[in-house]
């Protein structure tokens, strides 16, 4: 299960002990982790200085939402998906589109929802 | 001068006899008097006065009755006949104490006693055929009867008097609920004009008494957007109540500022008359805007509540992870997943107690030491530093942190052995860069140690967590004589004095 070979992807997530378990996740799915980013601002930072081919980030860092890192990936066209305990619903408001993946995690089936989610925006002109 | 001298002494005279005739009749002394009529002068005796007295009290729409001192009944009019619901045959010769209340007999009595006195008023409950009773003012009058000391009385029927009395009150009494109402209360006439408004109203609608209410809602309302909608529903509302159909708490928005959307609860309900027709409607606006804003609060608390049940979830979930990735064993993942899920509780535990705004580190790092802090002789000695606050988050990483150093030193370190102890303290370091806290946990009298094959989940959670949560470094010292991790953050809105 080696779906995310080779991507860099950035994890925004601003409790530890969660963003621990997507890391390992993502790790054990091939994928070379940047970050995890605890606030907006160091997922900003990394954005700037790091090369970047996908994204998974959490929708509430510390009381502020992700837009800002969001907006900044779609206009790179880098796909993303958003991590929320708060229920699809609120998410979809700001990026009707995007892949909304819930707390807690569906384990065995991250990876391949990551993956299968960053090759749809591929695919989109 | 002469005649004018004499003319004036005639007057006196004159006037002198005709106030000696009124108070002989006033005190009923005459049987007799003179009076000037249109045929010249005329005697009246009280034989005389009968006849046409009779004719006026017949014609009369009041009752008319002359007692005997006694109360004996000497003469009824129709009237009073009709009054007492009886035939004249059987009043007049009784006595009218049996034809009134047993609570009027004084009165009736104070009328009596005095026979002559005339111009007294009392008030006399009369009770009449068909059982009921029948509020009277009975004025006396003085025609004297010719033989004996008789009374001639007026008995004015005073029910029409007081179910106005009534009437009136219970409209002032309606007037005063409808005024003193805490909700917008608009009562409309049956044509719609507005009669009657609450104070709330008119601080709503302004004064719109003698409007139409097709115009109130358009016009008194200083609302800006909206107001059409509002009208229009308002006034089908009314239009509805006033055909008799009553309209309940529809919910109705208006815009009181761009900004601020106020509710009601719009009801309407026809006023009934006598005969069941509409006779007008009564319309209330209830403010709901607070109701309203308090389920908007509710709703965004229950979100929250949501958010951070299934974040404390994906923690838990993710402590089993990385405690199945190390355990060797089901027992060993029982009771190390056992141990990290209560380090989470009791981290936990502080944040509620702070309304999860913040919790001290010192209750953080006890917290997270509890199962080791027995009280007495400690294996684990901590030396209070600086009062420092933490942000939730940092709070529980932090305490997941230290619960891993204790339970490593329990596996494998000072606390390990019988003789081992641990020192944990903290201060505050001023440095040229700014201001750092330094946490250390230093292992001494324990086995010798060696540096670990490979990083487990709570090294990797403090150094991860110190570094992400707070900007610090974490610095692991594999001294053989004894474990020491020391943690320096910068103070910061995460960690503060």
């Amino acid at each position: 299960m080696n779906e995310l070979s080779g991507l860099r992807i950035l994890v925004a997530e601003d409790e530890t002990i969660v963003s621990l378990m997507i890391e390992d996740l993502l790790l054990d799915a091939g994928a070379t982790v940047v970050g995890p980013a605890p606030s907006v601002r160091s997922a900003m930072d990394l954005l700037l200085f790091q090369a970047v081919d996908g994204a998974v980030l959490d929708f509430n860092l510390g009381g502020e939402m992700i837009v800002p890192v969001a907006d900044a990936l779609t206009s790179r066209q880098i796909p993303f998906v958003i991590l929320t305990g708060y229920g699809p619903a609120r998410v979809n408001t700001h990026y009707p589109k995007a892949t909304v993946l819930n707390k807690p995690i569906d384990v065995q089936n991250f990876a391949g929802a990551v993956f299968r989610s960053f090759r749809a925006a591929a695919a989109q002109p | 001068m002469q005649d004018k001298d004499s003319e004036i002494a005639g007057l006196k005279a004159r006037l002198a006899e005709m106030e000696d005739t009124l108070r002989a009749i006033r005190g009923g002394e005459v049987d007799a008097f003179v009076m000037d009529g249109k045929d010249g002068k005329r005697v009246y005796t009280h034989k005389g006065a009968e006849e046409p007295y009779r004719v006026l009290a017949e014609r009369m729409h009041e009752s008319a009755v002359t007692l005997a001192s006694d109360g004996t009944v000497l003469y009824g009019n129709t009237a009073l006949s009709k009054l007492l619901g009886r035939p004249l045959q059987k009043i007049v010769g009784s006595n009218l104490y049996d034809f009134i209340a047993p609570t009027s007999r004084g009165a009736l009595q104070s009328i009596l006693l005095e026979p002559l006195a005339a111009g007294r008023r009392c008030e006399v409950v009369l009770r009449c055929a068909n059982g009921t009773h029948c509020p009277t003012l009975i004025a006396t009058a003085l025609i004297p009867a010719e033989d004996i000391r008789a009374v001639t009385a007026i008995v004015t029927d005073l029910r029409e008097q007081r179910r106005m009395m009534e009437l009136s009150a219970s409209e002032r009494f309606a007037r005063s609920v409808v005024e003193q109402a805490t909700e917008a209360v608009i009562v409309c006439d049956f044509a719609g004009y507005v009669v009657q408004m609450s104070k709330a109203a008119e601080s709503l609608l302004r004064d719109a008494r003698g409007m139409h209410f097709s115009d109130v809602f358009h016009q008194a309302i200083d609302w800006q957007s909206d107001a059409t909608a509002f009208a229009s529903m308002a006034s089908d509302a009314v239009r509805s109540a006033l055909n008799g159909q009553a309209v309940r708490n529809i919910e109705v928005t208006a815009k009181n500022t761009p900004e601020e959307l106020r509710y009601f609860l719009l009801s309407a309900g026809p006023l009934l008359n006598s005969n069941e027709n509409p006779a007008g409607c009564i319309v209330t606006l209830t403010n709901i805007s607070d109701r309203k804003a308090a389920e908007v609060r509710q709703r965004l608390l229950m979100d929250e509540l949501n958010h951070r049940v299934k974040n404390t979830l994906a923690a838990v979930q993710s402590i089993a992870s990385h405690t199945g990735r190390s355990a060797p064993d089901m027992q060993a993942f029982r009771s190390d997943f056992g141990g990290r899920l209560l380090a989470l509780a009791r981290a936990h535990d502080l944040l509620t107690r702070q309304a999860w705004q913040s919790a001290m580190l010192r209750d953080v790092l006890r917290g997270a030491l509890a199962p080791y802090l027995c009280g007495g002789r400690d294996r684990i000695q901590i030396v209070d530093g600086p009062r420092i606050q933490l942000t939730p988050n940092a709070a529980v990483t932090l305490g997941m942190g230290i619960h891993e150093l204790a339970t490593n030193a329990a596996k494998y370190g000072a606390l390990s052995t019988t003789t081992g102890k641990v020192t944990l303290g903290w201060k505050l370091s001023h440095l040229s860069e700014g201001d750092l806290i330094e946490i250390v946990w230093r292992e001494s009298d324990g086995p010798r140690v060696s540096a670990p094959s490979r990083r487990g989940f709570g090294s990797r959670l403090i150094e991860r967590g110190i570094a992400s949560e707070f900007g610090g470094k974490v610095e692991m010292d594999y001294r053989p004589e004894g474990f020491c991790c020391t943690a320096r953050l910068p103070l910061s809105e995460k960690a503060y004095l």
